[in-house]
């Protein structure tokens, strides 16, 4: 049972370190995936606000992490 | 036909990321070797290496069988979350913020454990070296197949992406035999932070394509990808440098 355990943490944490910006990224995706289009935006436009978006993510969250991390 | 431009975008990712993935087991392998003999170090290795050729033999099949897009949507989320882990923690260490991976410390690290370590050790059957290095080949061996899996499938790339991570266990079984020492002159930092990039751009690319989102010059925006998350991570590093600076000197 330890074992399983053991290996179900590591799987999950193959791709989740840290939770916000996993959310982040997923919640993102499905509102470019499927609520965008509903909105009418054009394909392409939906291509770009992806990038954009997660480059945001990423550059916020690092930029909490720090933050956060130094004040430790 | 596979051409080259098409397939050395997934060869060089597949060929990067598992060479860090082999020089991390190495280390362990090593250490195991050293410290408890041989005999048992290989024989987990390869114990692992079986098992992971079965899961190769088992998965390779079967995603065959599912729909590209669904293939391209669930192979793109998970290699987005994957490379955007690996960027987040390099950009975190070449910022300072946390501290380098060392691959000297870490082998020292897994000697000393193994050394204190004094369970039934005969010279046919030592379960804790065998576990050992068949864990570490294991975690990092799984890595490697979703690596190549993720960039490979969605695109018909497997072949390449295969290819590079077998270059990549060649180069570090080779380096392991000549040297006999954990290769701590990787610059791991560095080769993931490049990883991350790419992975992240991948992943984004294969997860649009997934979702019908519609890139502008079709494969080709996989090299504008990259350069954006390339400018992304370098400016986060020196937004998080100059976020960290003001916090040690407001500290002091």
């Amino acid at each position: 049972m330890g074992a399983i355990k053991t290996i179900l943490r590591e799987l999950v944490g193959l791709f989740i370190d840290d939770g916000s910006l996993a959310a982040g990224a997923v919640m993102w995706a499905a509102i470019c995936g499927w609520g965008l289009p509903l909105l009418g935006v054009s394909a392409r436009a939906e291509a770009a606000l992806l990038v954009l978006g997660l480059g945001l993510l990423l550059l916020e969250n690092s930029r909490r992490a720090s933050g956060r991390v130094s004040r430790d | 036909m596979i051409s080259w431009a098409h397939a050395l975008p997934s060869l060089t990712a597949a060929f990067l990321a598992s060479l860090v993935e082999f020089v991390e087991a190495l280390t362990v392998v090593l250490a195991v070797g050293t410290v408890r003999g041989w005999r048992p170090a290989l024989f987990g290795t390869g114990l692992a290496l079986g098992v992971l050729a079965l899961l190769v033999l088992a998965l390779g099949p079967a995603l065959t069988r599912i729909p590209l897009d669904d293939v391209q949507l669930g192979v793109g989320i998970l290699l987005l979350l994957f490379g955007l882990r690996w960027l987040r923690k390099a950009i975190l260490r070449a910022a300072g913020v946390i501290a380098l991976h060392d691959e000297t410390a870490a082998y020292e690290g897994e000697a000393a454990q193994l050394r204190s370590l004094s369970a039934a050790r005969n010279a046919r059957w030592d379960a804790v070296a065998i576990g050992a290095s068949f864990k570490i080949v294991m975690l990092e061996g799984i890595e490697v197949v979703f690596i190549v899996i993720a960039v490979g499938a969605a695109g018909g790339l497997l072949v390449p992406a295969g290819i590079g991570a077998g270059a990549a266990l060649l180069v570090v079984v080779l380096l392991g035999l000549v040297l006999h020492r954990p290769l701590a002159k990787v610059p791991e930092n560095a080769l993931k932070f490049v990883v991350g990039v790419l992975l992240a751009a991948f992943g984004t690319f294969w997860l649009g394509e997934g979702l019908g989102a519609d890139w502008p010059g079709a494969d080709w925006s996989l090299l504008g990808l990259i350069a954006w998350f390339l400018l992304v991570a370098l400016a986060a590093v020196r937004l998080c440098r100059a976020r960290r600076s003001g916090a040690l000197a407001g500290a002091d």
